[in-house]
C-alpha cells in the first residue's frame, strides 16, 4: 500500500474537521486570555448595578433589573438622542446573575468565542472556501489585541461582540434568505434577518455602519442561488421581482433605525455632550487615516511594557520550530491534490470572482466604517493615532483578519497556482 | 520515489506554507504575551476591591451603624465598589446613603481649619443634597407615597433624615501592601464638622501575616483593639487588625498625650509610629 492510497482513504471531511478544531482551539487559547484580567473600563461602575438596584428597590429581581435597563434607556434617549436599549438590558442581567469575576469573564469570553465562530461561518458560506474560514480564524487570533485605553475585548460589558453577533447571525439569515427556493421561508429568514440588525443597531449605533456586510451577504446569496441555475443567470445577473421583496426587511431594519435615532432622537435631544456632536472637517481626514493602522498585528506591541517571558530569539526559534512541524502536518493532510482542489486553493478564484469581491468588499467595511465613525466626531479630532482608537477596533479586527486571509490564501493557491516541473519521459536509445 | 521529492510534489507551495506558519507563530506568542500583560494590567485595583470586601463582609467594623444611617466619605466613587449599594450587598445595611465629602461641602478643599473655616451643619447639607438622587421630578407627597419601594423616595419624606446617626469613613491605600480606614460618629455639637474621636473604630487590612507599621490617626498612636475583634487571615492572605483610639496614650513623636474628645474631620490624618 503506497503512501498516497493510504492519504486518500483517511475521509476527507475528517480532515476539514479537524482542521477547524484545531483552529478553533488556538482561538480559545487566545480568547483565554480575557481571564487573567479583572472588572475594567465602564465594567467597574457598571458591575455595582445590581447592588444600587438592591439598594434603591430591596430586591433584585427580573422586574427591577428590567426597570433599571429602561431607566438609563431613558435618560440616554432624552439626554443624548442614542437609543441602544439592548445593551442596558445585556449588561444589567449579566452583571446581576454573574456577579463572581470568574462567571462574568466566562461569559465574556464565551461572547468573544462565539463571534468568532460565527465570522468564520459568514465567509464560509460567502466564499465556499474552507481554506479562507480557517485562514481567517487563524489570523483572528494575531489581529485581536487588547488595548491600554479603551478596550472592547475585556471591558464595557461584552458590547462589541454582542454587536457583531447579532450582525453576523443577521447577515447568515439574509444570506439565506437569497438562497431559499420557497418565497415564504425565505422571506421568514429575511425578516429575521432584519430584526437581528435592527437589534445590532440597538446594542451600539457602530453596527449602523455594517449595514454593507448584510447587503454584500445577501446579494452574495442572490448569485449562488443563479449560480445553481445555468451560466446564463450568472453572467446576466439581474435583480427579481422576488429579490426586491426579500429585501425590504433588512432596508427597513436599517432606514428605520435611521430615521428614528438620527431624524427624530437626536433632533429632540435635550443635551448631546461633546463625545456625540458630529461634523465633518479637514480634521477628519488624519482621524480616518490613523485608524485605518489600529487592526494590524503587533501594532499595539510596546517593547518597554511587554518584554516577552522568552527572548526575542527564543520566540523565533520556538516558531521556526512549530512552522516546521505545522507545515509538514499541513501537507500530510491535504497533500494529495485531489484534496487539494476540494479544500479549496486551486481555482477558487477564477470560478468565483464575484464571491471573492464580495469577501474583499466586506473586509473593507469592517476595517474602515469604526475610523470613519470617530472620524465624524470632533472630540475625537487630534486624539487618536495608530495605536490608540475606541471600541470599534474590535470590528476592525476582523476585518484585518479576513483581510490578511484573502491575500495569503491569494500567494498560496489562487488562480496561478504552479504547477511542478515534470520531468520529461527518458528516451529510449536504439 | 523519495519522502521528500514526495512531499514537494505533492504540496507545490510548501515553501510558501513555511513562511506564512513562521511569520505566524512568532506573531502569535508576541500577542499573547501582549494580551496577557494588558489583561493583568487590570488587576492594578485588586488590593483595594478585596480589602473593601473583607471590610465590608467579613468584619465587625460597621456593628453600631444601623439601617438609615448615614456615612460621608472622601473615598466613595459610584465608579468603583465604594458606594452604598455594594455597602448594603456586603454589609446588609441599607444605608440612607454613602455620600461624597466633597458633595456635602464643595468648599472644603479651601476652607482650612487654620483659617477659621467651619464646615458647619452636616445634617442641614445632607438633607438639602439628598433630592438629588430622586429620580423623578418633585411631585405631590401623596404621590410619592405610592411608590413604596424606592428607597429614596421614602427617606425623603418629612422627618426620616432626622433620624439617622451620620458617621464619617474613610478607606485609603496607606502603602502598596495596606489598606486602612476608619469610622467615627460626627459630633453634631460643635460648630464644625467633628468627630467622636473615642468612639473611633480603625482597620488595618495588609498583604502578608505581619504588619508593616503600627498606624496612628490625627497624631495618635492607636492600640489594637483585642475586645474589638481578633486580628485575622482572609481571603487573598489579606490580614486584618482592629484598632482603637486609647484614653492616655503617645503622639508619633514619642511624646505622652491625652486622645481628644473630638478631632475636626480635616484633622484625621493616618501615619505610623
Amino acid at each position: 500500500m503506497t503512501l498516497e492510497s493510504r492519504r486518500l482513504r483517511a475521509p476527507f471531511w475528517s480532515r476539514i474537521t479537524f482542521s477547524y478544531i484545531s483552529i478553533s482551539l488556538f482561538w480559545a487559547v487566545a480568547v483565554g486570555n480575557v481571564f487573567k484580567s479583572s472588572w475594567a473600563g465602564d465594567d467597574w461602575p457598571n458591575s455595582q448595578s445590581p447592588y444600587w438596584i438592591l439598594w434603591r428597590s430591596g430586591s433584585l429581581t427580573p422586574r427591577n433589573i428590567w426597570t433599571e435597563a429602561m431607566y438609563w434607556n431613558d435618560q440616554w434617549m432624552r439626554g443624548q438622542g442614542r437609543f441602544y436599549p439592548l445593551q442596558w438590558i445585556e449588561s444589567r442581567f449579566a452583571f446581576s446573575y454573574f456577579r463572581e469575576l470568574w462567571q462574568y469573564k466566562l461569559f465574556e469570553s464565551a461572547t468573544l468565542f462565539l463571534t468568532g465562530i460565527l465570522f468564520i461561518l459568514l465567509v464560509f458560506k460567502i466564499s465556499r472556501s474552507h481554506s479562507l474560514a480557517l485562514l481567517t480564524l487563524m489570523f483572528l487570533t494575531i489581529t485581536m489585541q487588547f488595548r491600554r485605553d479603551f478596550d472592547p475585548h475585556i471591558g464595557f460589558a461584552f458590547l462589541v461582540p454582542s454587536l457583531m453577533i447579532k450582525v453576523f447571525v443577521a447577515s447568515l439569515f439574509s444570506f439565506q434568505s437569497a438562497i431559499t427556493k420557497k418565497f415564504g421561508r425565505a422571506m421568514l429568514f429575511s425578516t429575521a434577518g432584519g430584526i437581528f440588525f435592527f437589534a445590532a443597531m440597538s446594542t451600539y449605533e457602530y453596527a449602523f455602519l455594517l449595514f454593507p456586510v448584510l447587503a454584500i451577504s445577501f446579494l452574495a446569496g442572490l448569485y449562488e442561488s443563479r449560480e445553481n441555475v445555468d451560466e446564463n443567470s450568472k453572467r446576466n445577473f439581474r435583480l427579481r421581482q422576488r429579490d426586491y421583496l426579500l429585501a425590504v426587511p433588512l432596508i427597513t431594519s436599517w432606514l428605520g433605525y435611521g430615521i428614528f435615532v438620527f431624524g427624530y432622537l437626536r433632533a429632540h435631544a435635550t443635551s448631546i455632550s461633546g463625545n456625540y456632536v458630529l461634523g465633518i472637517s479637514f480634521q477628519s481626514i488624519p482621524t480616518f487615516i490613523s485608524q485605518i493602522f489600529t487592526p494590524w498585528p503587533l501594532i499595539t506591541f510596546s517593547k518597554q511594557k511587554d518584554l516577552p517571558i522568552l527572548s526575542l530569539s527564543g520566540a523565533i526559534l520556538l516558531s521556526l520550530t512549530f512552522a516546521l512541524i505545522g507545515t509538514y502536518f499541513l501537507a500530510k493532510l491535504f497533500g494529495s491534490p485531489v484534496v487539494k482542489d476540494k479544500f479549496g486553493y486551486s481555482r477558487e478564484i477564477t470560478g468565483r470572482l464575484f464571491q471573492w469581491v464580495s469577501i474583499a468588499l466586506m473586509s473593507m467595511d469592517l476595517v474602515l466604517s469604526p475610523g470613519f465613525m470617530l472620524s465624524i466626531q470632533k472630540a475625537w479630532w487630534h486624539h487618536t493615532s495608530p495605536t490608540h482608537g475606541y471600541l470599534g477596533v474590535l470590528i476592525q479586527e476582523f476585518g484585518a483578519a479576513l483581510v490578511l486571509a484573502v491575500l495569503t490564501s491569494l500567494w498560496l493557491g489562487g488562480s496561478n497556482l504552479k504547477r511542478p516541473r515534470q520531468k520529461a519521459p527518458k528516451r529510449r536509445t536504439k | 520515489m523519495g519522502v521528500r521529492a514526495s512531499f514537494q510534489k505533492r504540496y507545490v507551495h510548501t515553501g510558501r506554507v513555511y513562511i506564512v506558519l513562521a511569520l505566524f507563530f512568532v506573531t502569535f506568542f508576541l500577542t499573547y504575551i501582549h494580551n496577557g500583560k494588558v489583561a493583568n494590567e487590570t488587576r492594578g485595583r485588586d488590593l483595594a476591591y478585596n480589602s473593601w470586601v473583607i471590610l465590608t463582609k467579613d468584619s465587625n467594623t460597621f456593628r453600631e451603624v444601623k439601617t438609615r444611617d448615614i456615612l460621608i466619605s472622601n473615598s466613595q466613587n459610584d465608579a468603583y465598589e465604594t458606594n452604598a449599594g455594594s455597602f448594603y450587598y456586603n454589609t446588609g445595611i441599607r444605608l440612607t446613603y454613602l455620600f461624597q465629602t466633597v458633595s456635602i461641602w464643595p468648599n472644603i478643599n479651601t476652607c482650612k481649619a487654620v483659617d477659621h473655616c467651619n464646615l458647619s451643619d452636616v445634617r442641614k447639607h445632607v438633607i438639602a443634597v439628598y433630592p438629588n438622587l430622586d429620580r423623578i421630578p418633585p411631585i405631590a407627597t401623596s404621590i410619592k407615597d405610592k411608590r413604596p419601594g424606592d428607597w429614596v423616595a421614602q427617606n425623603l419624606r418629612p422627618g426620616v433624615l432626622s433620624k439617622s446617626t451620620i458617621w464619617d469613613f474613610d478607606i485609603f491605600p496607606m502603602t502598596a501592601s495596606t489598606m486602612v480606614a476608619f469610622i467615627a460618629p460626627y459630633d453634631e455639637t460643635k460648630p464644625t464638622a467633628t468627630v467622636n474621636f473615642r468612639k473611633l473604630r480603625f482597620v488595618t487590612i495588609a498583604s502578608g501575616s505581619h504588619l508593616e507599621f503600627p498606624p496612628s490617626f490625627a497624631n495618635v498612636c492607636l492600640v489594637q483593639d483585642r475586645q474589638g475583634g481578633s486580628a485575622s487571615i482572609h481571603k487573598g492572605g489579606l490580614m486584618l487588625t482592629y484598632w482603637k483610639v486609647p484614653i492616655t496614650g503617645k503622639s508619633p513623636d514619642g511624646k505622652s498625650i491625652v486622645s481628644p474628645l473630638t478631632v475636626d474631620i480635616r484633622d484625621l490624618n493616618a501615619g505610623s509610629c
